[in-house]
C-alpha cells in the first residue's frame, strides 16, 4: 500500500495517496484573493512555491463545517499535474501520515508515535484520489456557471 | 475525427523513416540522392506529425527540414554541426514517440538561436551591473541617482521583454504552407474547383497562438469548401465563376490579430438553419424570433446543427461550428460572422497576439482588483448618471446609445449594485455593436505575464487567466468579451 496522509474530520477519516502531496505551507487568510463566480469550496488564489495556487476548503468539500478564515490555517500543496492546487484544513492535528506496513511500529511503539496509526484504522477511512477530487470541483464549477444568469 | 486509432501506425512508421535518417547521417559523404532521401524522411514525419496533431514533432521536423533545403539548394553544407543539430533532433523525436507510446504528454520544445541567448546574457549582466548600482545608490541615498538607475532598469526590462518575445516568435507561414495542398486535396474528393489566396502569412506571431489557433483556422477552410462553395455546375447555373475562391487573410490589429476566412460560395441558408435549430429543439419560437440577421447566423455555432443536406466526412459530423467557437473561447479570442445569400460567407476571428504577455488595463470592481486584456477594449467613457439611477441601461460613446451592464452585477451577484453618478465604463465591440460594462474604477495599464487559471475553474469561462500584481498578490485577469457577450 501506498504512503497516505489521513485527514480526520467530523464526518469520516479521510485518505489521500502522501505522494500527491508536495508541501505544506501556512495560509494567512489576508493573501487569499477571492474568485468571483467560483463555486463554494474554491475560497480564491494565493501565491506560494513560485506559483498561483487555487486554494481549496478541503473539510467543506467533503461536506464538513467550512475553515474558519479569520485565522491562518495549514495549505497543502498538491504535487505533479495538480501542482496548481492547494488543500486548506483547520489544523495539522486533522493530519496524520501512514508510511506502510513496513514502517508499522511495534505495538509498545505505538503511544509515543504520533504520526503513524494503528493497522486496524486503515479499514475504516475512505480513499480520496485528486482526479475524483477535482472533476468533482469542476462539476460544481460548472453548475455555479449554469445558475448564474451572466452567460 | 478520433485519430488515435492510428497511433500504432504513426509511431511504425516514424520510427523507421527516423532509422533512414540516421543512417543517412552515418554516410561520411552522403550524395545528392541521401540529400534529398533525408529531405523526403523529415518532410514526411512532420507531415503525418501535423496531421495527427502533434504540434511538437511537426515543429522539429519543420526546422530540420528547413536547413535541409538550404543543403539541397546548395545554400549550406551538410557539415559537423548540421548534422548533429539532426541527429539532437532525431533523438527528441525517439524521445516523444516513446513518450506517445506510453501515453504521456508531449512537452514542447523551443530551440533558441545561440546570439539570442547572448542578448539575453547581455541583458542579465546590465541587470546585475544596475542592481549593484541600485545597492550602492540606496546607501548613498541620493534620489537623483536612484531615479536615473529606475529608469535604466525599466529599459533594460523593456529589452528583455523583446528579446524574450522574439524568441517565441514564428511565422504563420508555418501553419499555411500546407493549406494549398489540403485544400487542394479536399476539392478534388469533392469534385469542386476552388483557388486558394492567403495574405498575410509572412506576419509572425507567439507560437503558442499560432499552435492553438492551427485546428480552428483549417477546419473553418474545410467548412467553407465543403458547405460553402457550391459545386462548378451549380456555380454555373448561378452566373458566377465555376472555381470558387477561399481567401484567408491574417493582419495584425493594435494589440490583437485579426484572421478572416471568406468564400465566394452560397451563403449560409439562415431560414434553413432556423428551421433546424427548431426541429431539433435546440432554440425555443420565442428565442428565436428574438434573433437578429447575425444571431441567426451564429445559429451555426449550435451543437450539432448543420445546415448541409447530408454529413459530411471532410468536415466531420456537422459542420463543427461550436467545436471552432469553443477553441476560440478558450484563447481568450472571438469571431464573428457575416453573410449573404448567393454571395458567400465570412468568418472574422480575433486572437490575443500573445498568450503569455499580455497589456492590460488595471480596474476596479467592488473594492477588489482586477485586469482587463487592452485587446479586448474599444475604448473606456464615464457614465453621465447624474441622479444615481441604478436602472441607468444605456451610456453614449462616440455619439451612440450603447447598453450598459454594470459588471459588479455579473461578478457580485449578491453585492447591491448602486451606479454612482460618474462611474467609469469599458467598452467593447463585436459585430459593429458596442457594449459598455460600469466598473468602479480604472487604473494604469500594465504589462502582465498571463498563466492559465487551474483547470478546475475552466468551466467558469469568464477569465482569460491570472497574474501576478505589483504587490506580488494574484490577479484576475477578466474575459470581458465572455463576460458581456451573449451570442443567443
Amino acid at each position: 500500500m501506498d504512503e497516505l496522509l489521513l485527514l480526520h474530520l467530523e464526518n469520516a477519516t479521510y485518505s489521500l495517496p502522501l505522494e500527491e502531496v508536495s508541501h505544506i505551507m501556512e495560509l494567512e487568510p489576508d493573501s487569499l484573493v477571492p474568485i468571483p463566480l467560483a463555486p463554494n469550496p474554491v475560497l480564491g488564489l494565493v501565491y506560494g512555491q513560485g506559483r498561483v495556487l487555487t486554494v481549496v476548503d478541503l473539510p467543506w468539500l467533503l461536506n464538513n463545517p467550512p475553515v474558519d478564515l479569520t485565522v491562518s490555517h495549514p495549505l497543502l500543496t498538491m504535487g505533479g499535474k495538480y501542482r496548481d492546487l492547494a488543500f486548506l484544513v483547520d489544523n495539522m492535528g486533522q493530519i496524520q501520515t501512514w508510511l506502510g506496513p513496513a514502517a508499522m511500529p511495534a505495538e509498545e511503539e505505538d503511544t509515543v508515535a504520533d504520526t503513524t496509526i494503528d493497522l486496524s484504522a486503515l479499514t475504516g477511512f475512505i480513499n480520496l484520489t485528486l482526479d475524483k477530487l477535482t472533476s468533482e470541483l469542476q462539476e460544481r464549477a460548472l453548475s455555479s456557471r449554469e445558475d448564474g444568469s451572466w452567460i | 475525427m478520433d485519430l488515435s486509432q492510428y497511433l500504432t501506425l504513426f509511431l511504425d512508421e516514424c520510427r523507421q523513416r527516423v532509422r533512414q535518417s540516421q543512417q543517412v547521417l552515418l554516410k561520411s559523404q552522403p550524395d545528392r540522392q541521401d540529400i534529398d532521401d533525408l529531405f523526403r524522411q523529415l518532410h514526411t514525419i512532420k507531415g503525418m506529425a501535423a496531421t495527427m496533431g502533434y504540434e511538437t514533432i511537426a515543429a522539429l521536423t519543420h526546422e530540420l527540414e528547413n536547413a535541409m533545403v538550404a543543403v539541397r539548394e546548395g545554400e549550406r553544407l551538410l557539415d559537423r554541426n548540421l548534422r548533429l543539430t539532426i541527429k539532437e533532433g532525431l533523438e527528441q523525436i525517439k524521445y516523444d514517440l516513446n513518450a506517445l507510446e506510453k501515453g504521456k504528454p508531449l512537452v514542447p520544445a523551443l530551440r533558441v538561436r545561440s546570439d539570442v541567448l547572448d542578448d539575453l546574457l547581455e541583458n542579465l549582466g546590465e541587470l546585475y551591473s544596475t542592481n549593484q548600482q541600485l545597492q550602492n545608490a540606496i546607501q548613498q541615498g541620493t534620489i537623483d541617482k536612484l531615479t536615473a538607475l529606475s529608469h535604466h532598469l525599466s529599459t533594460n526590462l523593456a529589452q528583455l521583454h523583446e528579446r524574450i518575445m522574439a524568441m517565441r516568435l514564428t511565422p504563420i507561414s508555418f501553419i499555411t504552407e500546407r493549406l494549398p495542398e489540403t485544400i487542394g486535396d479536399l476539392a478534388k474528393k469533392l469534385g469542386k474547383e476552388v483557388d486558394l489566396t492567403i495574405d498575410g502569412e509572412e506576419l509572425e506571431i507567439d507560437r503558442a497562438v499560432l499552435e492553438a489557433i492551427d485546428n480552428p483556422l483549417t477546419q473553418l477552410l474545410r467548412n467553407a469548401l465543403d458547405h460553402g462553395l457550391e459545386s462548378p455546375e451549380e456555380r454555373c447555373r448561378a452566373g458566377k465563376n465555376p472555381r470558387g475562391h477561399l481567401t484567408l487573410t491574417i493582419k495584425r490589429v493594435e494589440h490583437h490579430l485579426e484572421v478572416t476566412v471568406s468564400d465566394d460560395g452560397r451563403g449560409i441558408d439562415v431560414e434553413k438553419l432556423q428551421a433546424r435549430a427548431l426541429k431539433k429543439g435546440l432554440i425555443s419560437e420565442e428565442k428565436l424570433a428574438k434573433l437578429d440577421h447575425r444571431g441567426q447566423l451564429f445559429l451555426c455555432c449550435l451543437p450539432g446543427l448543420s445546415t448541409a443536406d447530408q454529413l459530411s466526412a471532410i468536415s466531420g459530423r456537422g459542420v463543427g461550428m461550436d467545436l471552432v467557437k469553443a477553441q476560440l473561447e478558450s484563447l481568450g479570442g472571438h469571431f464573428d460572422i457575416t453573410s449573404e445569400k448567393g454571395h458567400g460567407t465570412t468568418f472574422i476571428l480575433e486572437f490575443p497576439l500573445s498568450l503569455a504577455l499580455v497589456q492590460a488595463l488595471l480596474v476596479e470592481i467592488n473594492h477588489q482588483q482586477f485586469a482587463v486584456p487592452m485587446w479586448q477594449l474599444t475604448g473606456t467613457t464615464i457614465i453621465e448618471n447624474p441622479t444615481g439611477d441604478s436602472r441607468c441601461s444605456h451610456v453614449l460613446f462616440r455619439e451612440k446609445s450603447v447598453p450598459l451592464t454594470d459588471l459588479k452585477k455579473i461578478l457580485f451577484p449578491n453585492v447591491p449594485a448602486i451606479l454612482p453618478p460618474c462611474a467609469p465604463a469599458l467598452i467593447i465591440e463585436n459585430g459593429g455593436q458596442y457594449k459598455a460594462l460600469a466598473v468602479d474604477r480604472i487604473f494604469q495599464t500594465r504589462e502582465l505575464v498571463l498563466k492559465p487559471l487551474c483547470n478546475i475553474l475552466t468551466p467558469l469561462n469568464c477569465y482569460c487567466g491570472v497574474a501576478i500584481s505589483d504587490n506580488g498578490m494574484p490577479l484576475l485577469v477578466l474575459d470581458i468579451f465572455k463576460l458581456a457577450v451573449k451570442v443567443l
